[in-house]
């Protein structure tokens, strides 16, 4: 486990703060997420997981505190970034309730994931200008090799909204594979799969990790899956990190039991 | 939507067609078998195409909706009219310059736009809609009020389009760039953008689409479709008048691309053509005919119907349903029906 | 003088202004409870008017006693049944169809009931009575019973509907079923009902506004376009999300109207009106008194 410890952190939370009409919902939390492992947040209901998340790729404004990343310009305050911008820096993620382009095919909601690394221009398109398809060819090829890696093949032409809820879950990875990121954020990737899909997704998480060199950093209900393929945790209650560590750590720590089960008190 | 489903088959079936339908008039040209009310309802659905496509490029593909499309539309047919009559400007420059001024305009609404939910916004542009007419009638220095404004068929390099034939023709060919230009449009980035913006905000954006960059874009883009469509509406109809544009003329916009097929090409000329030929068939249907806005009511029902029964439309229901199977069934099995059922659901 | 002349356009105000508060409150119902903007909600006003209409001029034509009476029972039966046979017959099998897909039925609507008012009625239009003619003297204000009249009964009907959904089971459950349709279902509440009622009493709503804004549009099928429009407006500058919301933007929008028609200019009158609401849309994107919708990502 030494080798994680040395690994630079790529994204670092620092004091964040986040309050919903007098409820603090993030309460001055902060940790770091080292580069090149499978992170994991783990809470009960209501901890505030999501909102961190949220924060974090920016579709809430945090009330204060930082969250740096290390991005290929060096230490970046994603704050400073508007939510259609972390992309760019390597930033990645996947929704608690699915979010796919369902009136898309399976192969266009691959394709749009690739949105920031496809370089064309308006007029490139509607004129077909050299270079044009060259691109569209190349962004066709890496979505339908993650498809295969997905082991989706042959569904391309199917509409998105009709897979099963499974394979949504894994498209809404494969999409966000095709933007070519540092680290990606996964809410909850294992809800409503069953253990083979949830054993099948372990395996993919471990070769994402591996094959494509990319931080994953996770929140999950599924507290097997977390134990199984998670280097580092970090658990919240109440929006406060009440144990950080190993898994072992992690289901050793009294706090934590405390949190999932509640007081044993009176 | 689906509309990738044809990528094997590309869009060589709307080139095809627009030039079978050309070598017809101009075969026509010689044998004179149409009659020149039928050649009038030709120019019609053409114009109206266009303005339908910019329409679904709004509401189809980027799923923002406008009720004042037609306020639009009527500032492109006024500018035709004011700088023909009053600039003599060349054809093609006004026609272009009849599409970008509204373009602009459609870019401040696209920028109301972006503060504000569907249902806002459709309220919104409903009163944006009323006041464009309202300015319509009372701008008698560009307008004319209920006078109403006069215009010639246009010239290129000396040649007039007097003769309906030649001006359907014309018609027809710009109809054809636009059909090209949108379907490039629909099958790229950009296209994919906008369909990821209509079917999810959050994903899109969290995949790098700025919402303020395609919002613009979409009202942009079809606000110039329909400016265009208004110049070949004042130049086919020779005559512009402020009852044209009101919000009757929005919702024939809706329901064309509604009917023929939400975010579709073919469906959005289905849709236009729907709307042209329903009131010249119940016009001439001895029962209907006698019922006042009969038209009215059939496009109501087909709305609904269509809505309720075939939401992907009538373009695309004919073309899922009878012609993909067809040429999926003998390239490959990947593509089943059921899948779409489920679709439709969802 | 002058100030006679603002009191007297704030009377006016208040009255075309309790129409449309009228009328955007039967919007708002119909939305929050069956997520349903009802677009057609003018014209189908105005059709009811216009069997209100016919009513009232064969009562007279028959000679009964109190035409306007009859009449105007007779356009609450009608819409009545009216809202509900639209509930039933379009709205319902369509339930399921998207947000955007349940707009469009609206829109269908908005051809069906003006095709159909002009098929059965025809295009030209009538002069229908006041509920009170004459003018009386107040000092020296000229007014007309018929707005104090206007204003009472909208006050009464919104009292009425206001102590329902406050006080009555039956208000419980359209609170309910406008807080959360898929709980209230599960609760018990019949929202199939809750729904068939809310159309009943919007397009009750709508009939009353159309009856009483008709003397001064006459009866044809483009009278309600203009007080649509600024219904609609008012339920935008309250808020979709509250109910007491739409009441007071209907009220603001109506004085507003006057005094922009008398001081200003009627031919800018909407124009500028509409302006005023773009422009508080663009500081306060959800009206005056309605919440942004929270929905998790």
């Amino acid at each position: 486990m030494a080798e994680e410890e040395n690994s630079l952190p790529i994204l670092k939370v620092n004091n964040l703060t986040k309050t919903f009409g007098g409820l603090v919902a993030v309460d001055e939390l902060s940790f770091s997420v080292p580069q090149g492992i499978i992170y994991g947040l783990i809470g009960p209901n209501g901890a505030g997981k999501t909102t961190v998340f949220n924060m974090i790729t920016r579709f809430y404004k945090p009330d204060s505190g930082k969250v740096l990343f290390q991005s290929d310009q060096g230490e970046v305050d994603l704050l400073d970034y508007r939510v259609h911008e972390i992309i760019d820096l390597g930033v990645a993620r996947t929704f608690q309730n699915i979010e796919l382009f369902n009136n898309m095919t399976v192969i266009e909601n691959l394709m749009a994931g690739g949105h920031s690394q496809l370089k064309t221009n308006f007029f490139q398109e509607i004129f077909r200008l050299p270079g044009f398809k060259a691109k569209e060819k190349e962004t066709r090829q890496q979505a339908l090799e993650i498809l295969d890696f997905l082991g989706l093949a042959g569904k391309e032409n199917q509409p998105a909204s009709s897979q099963p809820y499974g394979v949504q879950k894994l498209l809404e990875l494969g999409r966000i594979l095709m933007a070519e990121p540092e680290i990606i954020l996964l809410d909850e990737p294992a809800a409503g799969m069953n253990d083979s899909e949830t054993n099948r997704l372990a395996k993919l998480l471990q070769l994402i990790k591996d094959e494509f060199d990319i931080t994953i950093f996770l929140v999950e209900h599924d507290m097997s899956l977390v134990m199984d393929i998670c280097q580092q945790i970090t658990a919240i209650n109440f929006g406060k990190k009440i144990c950080q560590g190993s898994p072992a750590e992690i289901q050793a720590s009294e706090a934590v039991q405390e949190a999932y089960l509640g007081r044993k008190e009176n | 939507m689906l509309d990738s489903l044809t990528d094997s088959h590309p869009y060589t079936k709307y080139i095809v067609g627009t030039l079978i339908f050309m070598l017809m008039i101009l075969i026509d040209l010689q044998l004179n078998i149409f009659a020149s009310r039928t050649i009038n309802l030709f120019i019609r659905v053409v114009y109206f195409s266009i303005m339908a496509l910019g329409f679904n490029m709004l509401l189809g593909f980027a799923g923002q909706i406008s009720l004042g499309h037609a306020a639009y539309m009527g500032l492109g047919a006024y500018l035709t009219a004011y700088f023909s009559n009053f600039m003599g400007w060349n054809f093609l420059l006004i026609l272009l310059l009849s599409g970008l001024i509204p373009m602009v305009l459609g870019i401040a609404l696209g920028l109301i736009a972006l503060r504000m939910e569907r249902l806002y916004l459709a309220i919104a542009t409903l009163g944006l809609g009323v006041t464009g007419q309202m300015i319509f009638q009372e701008w008698r220095a560009f307008t004319r009020g209920f006078s109403g404004i006069r215009l010639d068929r246009p010239e290129i390099f000396g040649f007039a389009f007097n003769n309906s034939r030649h001006f359907l023709l014309l018609a027809t060919a710009i109809l054809l760039l636009v059909i090209i230009l949108t379907y490039n449009f629909s099958r790229s980035r950009t296209g994919r953008a906008l369909s990821a913006m209509r079917d999810s905000e959050y994903a899109s954006q969290s995949l790098g689409v700025s919402l303020f960059k395609y919002k613009l874009l979409a009202f942009a883009a079809s606000s110039f479709y329909v400016g265009i469509a208004g110049s070949l509406y004042a130049y086919a109809e020779r005559f512009v008048h402020p009852s044209t544009w009101g919000v009757e003329l929005s919702l024939d916009m809706l329901a064309m691309v509604v009917i023929g097929g939400l975010a579709s090409i073919g469906g959005s000329i289905v849709g236009a053509a729907f709307l042209v030929l329903v009131p010249r068939i119940t016009a001439a249907t001895p029962l209907l005919a006698e019922i006042t806005n009969m038209n009215y009511i059939l496009t109501g029902l087909a709305m609904i119907l269509v809505i309720k029964y075939l939401p992907l439309g009538i373009y695309n229901t004919i073309d899922v349903k009878l012609i993909q199977p067809y040429l999926i069934g003998r390239s490959s099995k990947e593509f089943r029906y059921q899948d779409l059922e489920k679709q439709e659901e969802g | 003088m002058a100030r006679i002349i603002f009191i007297q356009n704030i009377i006016g105000g208040l009255e075309t202004g309790s129409l449309y508060a009228l009328a955007a409150l039967g919007v708002v119902l119909i939305y929050r409870v069956s997520d349903v903007t009802n677009f057609a909600q003018g014209e189908m006003a105005m059709f009811s008017t216009f069997v209100t209409f016919t009513i009232w001029t064969y009562s007279r034509a028959a000679g009964l006693p109190y035409p306007y009476l009859i009449a105007f029972i007779g356009a609450l039966i009608f819409s009545a049944i009216f809202g509900y046979s639209i509930e039933r017959v379009f709205i319902r099998p369509t339930a399921e169809s998207s947000l955007l897909g349940k707009m469009i039925v609206t829109f269908g609507l908005i051809l069906i009931v003006n095709g159909s008012a002009a098929a059965i009625f025809g295009t030209d239009s009538y002069y229908m009575q006041r509920a009170i003619g004459g003018t009386m003297i107040i000092g020296n204000l000229v007014v007309r019973p018929h707005s104090f009249f206007v204003i009472f009964l909208a006050l009464v009907i919104m009292a009425v509907l206001f102590y329902m959904i406050r006080n009555t089971m039956f208000g419980v459950a359209i609170r309910a079923t406008a807080q959360d349709r898929e709980t209230a279902r599960l609760m018990g509440v019949n929202t199939t009902k809750v729904t068939a009622f809310t159309w009943i009493m919007a397009t009750i709503m709508g009939a009353i506004a159309g009856l009483m804004i008709a003397p001064a549009t006459n009866v044809s099928t483009g009278m309600m376009a203009d007080v649509h429009l600024k219904s609609f407006i008012a339920a935008v500058l309250g808020g979709f999300t509250s109910f007491i919301g739409p009441v007071i933007g209907g009220l603001i929008i109506g004085i507003m109207d006057n005094l922009v028609g008398y001081y200003i200019s009627t031919n800018w009158q909407t124009v500028i009106v509409y302006g005023i609401l773009i422009l508080i849309l663009i500081f306060k994107p959800y009206g005056l008194f309605g919440s942004r919708p929270q929905k998790k990502v």
